[in-house]
């Protein structure tokens, strides 16, 4: 009798992107994912990088889809290890073989075979999806060593002692995209020099005036004018510089999208709409106990810019 | 010189020992030899005829298992279910194929 335990295919999953209805495509970010897809078809991996709120990660998922392709979605962290992106040899495959051919002769087989699984890189590499590395400079820098031959010479090195299963030729279409903050950013590393040569670096910073009305619009519900109150608020107070964290597109869709919810109205009588905006504004400078008076003044800033901007009504309460 | 009397195994001349002497120059030691030798050669034509023998009826008998080891193949053969007889056939399966899950991401 032959006895041999089969092994059961292992699940993996991959992402399928799809654009949601309230993103949008504007001049500004149009030109943006042009110039990405064309660096990325002609082999090269793209890097956006930029303060946060500037539409990396959303930006990178929407060249990603553009290819067509499965993703393997990745977020640094300052724990990953190289493990985690290329893989490891996780548990053993046994298998024992009981031979009654001949009545009088009993044979025993046995074998254990180390099982070496995946993780998204190799995957990636393996299938030629596209990799988007959300965060990537979170992780420590010699976790992303591995991405440096797999970007240039398109091999794959495995820390496995198998010589059969040591290298990965990268498919064709792997395509890689990178996101991360500037240096300054808390728990960010330094990315390394060779890593950093291997990327098309695209530097984002806030969008201007139009595209954040239309984003901030997407993403809310509110009308068009009073969208445009609440970015021009949050403008005016990213230009002021008074705060510790700068305000950003998510602070406009909050108020919008909390105010649409709500249904209040930026005015300058509704208390509930101002209470919005400097609880979501009000939170970009940090609390101690020794910045009270700052804090004060600033809230009294922020009251100024709000009544600045609701001072000209709207057409509609011009009716 | 006085003949040594054996006084044991060890001391007895044996047809072995002949190979790695020096060629004798005496008459009587030549024609002693010879006749051990002539003894020898008897011998092992003896214990290689016996061999040889041993050898055709080991083969003979060696045939004879082997045409019923065959006859009794062909006899099961039918008997059993039709699964892989040698386990060498199962290893070059291949790998399982890897089932593969969507999740779908709105951006």
């Amino acid at each position: 009798m032959t006895v041999v335990t089969k092994p059961k295919a292992q699940p993996r999953a991959f992402i399928s992107l799809r654009s949601s209805v309230d993103f949008v495509v504007t001049s500004t970010t149009s030109e943006i994912i042009d110039r990405a897809l064309g660096y990325l078809r002609a082999g090269f991996p793209v890097h956006f990088r930029g303060p946060a709120g500037t539409g990396k990660t959303t930006l990178a998922l929407h060249i990603a889809a553009q290819l067509d392709r499965p993703v393997m979605l990745m977020v640094g962290d300052e724990q990953l290890t190289s493990s985690d992106l290329v893989g490891e040899q996780n548990g053993y495959r046994y298998r024992r073989v009981v031979d009654r051919y001949i009545h009088s002769v009993v044979k025993y087989e046995e074998d254990a075979v180390q099982n070496w699984v995946d993780n998204r890189l190799t995957t990636a590499c393996r299938e030629g999806f596209t990799l988007v590395y959300d965060e990537f400079t979170r992780s420590r820098p010699e976790a992303n060593n591995v991405l440096l031959a797999a970007l240039e010479e398109r091999v794959l090195v495995l820390p496995t002692s198998n010589g059969a299963n040591a290298y990965v030729k990268v498919h064709p279409d792997f395509r890689a995209i990178f996101t991360s903050n500037p240096q300054e950013y808390a728990g960010v590393h330094d990315a390394p020099d060779a890593l950093s040569d291997r990327l098309v670096t695209m530097d984002l910073d806030y969008y201007d005036r139009p595209t954040e009305i239309s984003i901030t619009a997407s993403n809310s519900g509110l009308d068009l004018a009073e969208v445009e109150r609440v970015v021009d608020i949050v403008r005016e107070f990213r230009d002021s510089g008074e705060y510790d964290q700068a305000p950003t597109l998510r602070a406009c869709i909050m108020i919008a999208r909390v105010s649409a919810l709500q249904g209040i109205r930026p005015s300058l009588g509704d208390k509930r709409f101002v209470q919005i905006c400097l609880d979501v504004l009000e939170s970009k400078t940090a609390y101690t106990s020794k910045n009270r008076d700052r804090r004060t003044a600033q809230r009294k800033m922020l009251v100024q810019m709000i009544d600045h901007h609701m001072a000209h009504p709207l057409d509609a309460e011009r009716v | 010189m006085k003949p040594v009397r054996p006084r044991g195994m060890r001391d007895l001349m044996t047809i072995q020992g002949i190979s790695g002497r020096s060629v004798p120059d005496t008459r009587e030691q030549i024609v002693a030899e010879q006749a051990r030798l002539e003894h020898e050669r008897t011998r092992l034509r003896r214990e290689l005829a016996m061999w040889e023998d041993n050898g055709r009826k080991t083969a003979t008998r060696l045939q004879a298992v082997e045409d019923r080891m065959t006859l009794l193949r062909r006899t099961i053969e039918p008997l059993i279910e039709p699964e892989p007889a040698r386990p060498a056939a199962r290893s070059t399966e291949p790998e399982p194929s890897t089932t593969w899950h969507e999740v779908v991401l709105e951006y």
